[in-house]
């Protein structure tokens, strides 16, 4: 943090007008942080001479608004994929196996910046002895079949990858809405394309995978889908166990550090990352019990001011050690994204300018 | 209607709502010559009944005075004038040629962020002798309850015009009811909420007064005089943080940004324009900390949270030169030495942005409709003048020295309170008045 604020102006200026100055800091809880939508701007915050950049990782963002823009050199880039490797192979094993990304291939022209499902897909390729993108872009007279990406399952590809691979211990991801999509019941011709192929090829499709999967519930919830219909769907689609279907919290404002579900359903932040729950009355810690906003630490953003996040979601503390899945440190669950605005009085001018 | 006119009605369904109105808008209501000293002293008597049961909400003591006699009295005749009649309900035997009426039932809809606003708006239609539907919003249900539960045998001839009203902002039906049965509607609130109501089926002639969205500022001319003595500088921060403080920043009044001009005689005194604006934060700082401690914050909304966390990061990031003063929670920012005259968005949550300014004159003259109080500390005469010519002709409705600026009182958003709430009719007697038929004997 330090290091980096000598070559950011504008993070030391934030950084010197802190009450408390992070070389002061006695503990990590007071480390100033910065809100994740500090990113959102069009020059990415970062520590990086322009020739050091390496990729910059856009996130999703609704329209008219801008996306957050993370530069990262080399080093940093190695450095994320080592931290998601590390945590997830505490999850599925760390063997190489073969990968089935539920997305369509990367394109022509896509370029250098990389999009949060992009980057994603990217992070687990260091799990992949090979990839397989199980969709593809409508072609004419599919699109009925389509989802709003306009992106269809590619039912030949997956038949040749699930004949091959459908005895072998295999990792999938998606991102969650379209999971949802093609495996998980949401498109009705996904679900009879994959009946068909179940059919042709004799029963349950991968039966040893493990389906990860990110992006966040809201488009879920207003369908008022819940986790544990999905996980069943999904997991009956390729006919594998519903535990092997995980769930992982994350954002590009910290690639290199992912919260997937333990067995408990809980969340946990690894050796090279923290977690605290801020109260939003005043951004104290929270205890068992309490709801409060995620402020996400990592030690592996040294080209961007990562360190310390808050983030615009909420969580709840469910243990502060001892998590009967045997991991250590506070365990944590998700519990929705802030609000995009509360209902304020007659000083409410926010909508009027939005509009 | 069970517990009524003492206890807020929670209809479930439009038919319980629909037989509450009946039975409260059926109900005759006399009106003779101690109807107005009946309604303003129990308005008065009720005022002197709440206590600390309805905890410690900011607006209490204004309310208590708000609804003392004389204020009550004073409102009618800045509205009516002096020896006119004080409205509809100051009745006389011989009826004028012109007299004043109710506009009959007033719909309530105050805004959830000002507990006593219910009250207020409803203070209007009772002194303009109408009846009263007040739609309680679900954060102010607790509030209005203890109320109404303190309210002493004195206020019934006020209870008896009211009609408190609970349910969920969702619940169009029920809105709808209430709308159809009103003659008008004072409206306050956010955009949603006020495009929401004036959608709702009232009947063609109502009449809609609407209150809000706005926002309000504050002017500081810094000279020489406030500068050099510490006590004077010291009474402006504390109007500054008390404005501030009121209302967690989030009423139509109260000031979010702040407009800074340093006199040429204070830069010379503070040493420098930025030393004298150094010296004012400092001192503001001092007089946030002290109304932090004297009024701490209970509660937060999450969103309010994370947006003081991104209004100080932005202000700090930008290069724009910003600078700020925070502790380390989100209890209250102070925001300055950015580019002159530049105000960022608002946030609320006591996040004040100082504004430097070359000319407040100027800065008053680029304000516009959406502003509705600028609060002033200007001792220099011909210079507030100014300012408030510009702002007034600009848009804005107030413009109240320091200190006032929540001060509720009769014009509010360019509107009267009382006589929007009745109609001014006309009476011709078939036989010629007493008074013209001594004259002609």
């Amino acid at each position: 943090m330090l290091d980096g604020a000598e070559r950011c102006p504008p993070f030391k200026r934030f950084l010197d007008a802190q009450r408390i100055h992070p070389a002061n800091a006695a503990t990590l809880a007071e480390l100033p942080f910065l809100p994740v939508s500090a990113f959102k701007r069009l020059q990415p915050l970062c520590f990086l001479d322009a020739a050091q950049i390496y990729r910059v990782l856009e996130s999703s963002a609704t329209s008219g608004q801008l996306p957050s823009r993370i530069a990262i050199d080399r080093d940093t880039a190695k450095l994320m994929t080592k931290g998601v490797t590390a945590i997830l192979a505490d999850f599925i094993g760390s063997q190489r196996r073969p990968y089935l990304v539920v997305d369509r291939p990367p394109h022509p022209g896509q370029g250098g910046a990389a999009n949060a499902r992009s980057a994603a897909i990217q992070g687990l390729m260091a799990f992949s002895t090979e990839t397989c993108y199980a969709l593809r872009p409508a072609a004419p007279g599919e699109e009925s079949r389509a989802d709003p990406d306009g992106l269809v399952l590619d039912v030949d590809v997956i038949a040749e990858f699930c004949r091959r691979h459908g005895a072998s211990n295999v990792v999938a991801y998606g991102f969650t809405y379209v999971v949802y999509l093609h495996l998980g019941g949401g498109l009705v011709a996904s679900s009879a394309a994959l009946a068909g192929l179940r059919q042709k090829l004799g029963g349950a499709l991968l039966p040893r995978s493990y389906l990860l999967h990110s992006g966040g519930w809201k488009k879920l919830q207003q369908i008022s889908v819940d986790k544990a219909t999905f996980n069943a769907n999904v997991s009956a689609a390729l006919g594998a166990d519903a535990r092997s279907v995980i769930d992982y919290y994350g954002m590009v404002e910290q690639l290199g550090v992912v919260y997937p579900d333990c067995s408990e359903g809980n969340k946990h932040a690894p050796r090279f990352a923290e977690v605290i729950l801020r109260n939003p009355l005043d951004w104290s810690p929270c205890v068992i019990g309490q709801h409060g906003l995620i402020q996400v630490l990592s030690a592996l953003s040294p080209s961007f001011p990562g360190q310390a996040l808050l983030t615009e979601d909420m969580g709840v503390v469910v243990h502060e050690d001892r998590c009967p899945c045997g991991r250590r440190g506070m365990a944590f669950r998700f519990a929705g994204r802030v609000p995009k605005a509360e209902v304020r009085g007659c000083s409410d001018v926010q909508r009027r300018r939005a509009a | 209607m069970n517990g009524w006119p003492r206890s807020l009605l929670r209809p479930g369904d439009s038919a319980e709502l629909q037989g509450a109105l009946d039975t409260f808008l059926g109900r005759p209501l006399v009106v003779g010559g101690a109807t107005l000293d009946g309604i303003v002293h129990g308005l008065d008597a009720w005022g002197q009944a709440l206590g600390a049961e309805l905890g410690q909400d900011v607006g209490l003591p204004f309310l208590k005075t708000w609804w003392r006699a004389p204020q009550l009295r004073g409102v009618l005749r800045h509205e009516f004038g002096e020896g006119s009649g004080l409205g509809p309900l100051d009745f006389r035997e011989v009826i004028d040629e012109r007299p004043w009426a109710p506009v009959g039932t007033v719909l309530h809809w105050p805004a959830a962020n000002v507990p006593i606003q219910p009250f207020l708006s409803a203070t209007s239609g009772l002194l303009a002798g109408n009846r009263n539907i007040v739609r309680v919003p679900s954060a102010l249900t607790g509030f209005v309850e203890a109320a109404l539960a303190a309210a002493p045998a004195a206020a019934d001839p006020v209870l008896e015009r009211l009609l408190f009203v609970a349910f969920a902002h969702d619940r169009n039906d029920l809105a709808c009811a209430c709308a159809a049965r009103s003659d008008a509607a004072m409206i306050w609130g956010g955009h949603e909420a006020v495009a929401s109501v004036r959608s709702l089926p009232f009947p063609h002639w109502a009449r809609l007064h609407v209150f809000g969205p706005r926002i309000s500022a504050a002017m500081v001319l810094l000279d020489e005089q406030t500068l050099a003595k510490p006590a004077e500088l010291q009474r402006l921060c504390r109007r500054v943080a008390r404005e501030t403080w009121q209302f967690d920043q989030q009423a139509c009044s109260s000031p979010l940004a702040l407009y800074l001009q340093v006199t040429a005689g204070a830069e010379v005194a503070g040493g420098g324009r930025e030393a004298a604006e150094w010296a004012f934060v400092a001192a503001l700082t001092q007089a946030f900390e002290e109304e932090d401690r004297a009024h701490p914050r209970h509660e937060l909304d999450v969103r309010t949270s994370v947006d003081i966390a991104l209004a100080r990061t932005s202000w700090l990031l930008d290069d724009q030169g910003g600078k700020a003063v925070f502790p380390v929670g989100p209890a209250w920012s102070i925001l300055y030495g950015g580019e002159v005259d530049r105000v960022p968005e608002p946030v609320h949550g006591k996040t004040l942005y100082v504004v430097s300014s070359d000319n407040l004159e100027l800065a008053a003259s680029r304000l516009d409709s959406s502003t509705q109080t600028v609060g002033v500390w200007v001792h220099d005469a011909a210079l507030e003048a100014k300012v408030a010519r510009q702002a007034l002709a600009r848009g804005v409705d107030r413009v109240v020295r320091l200190g006032l600026m929540h001060v509720f009182s009769t014009p509010w958003d360019g509107h009267e309170l009382v006589r929007p709430l009745c109609r001014k009719v006309h009476f011709i007697s078939t036989r010629p008045t007493e008074r013209s038929a001594d004259a002609r004997g």
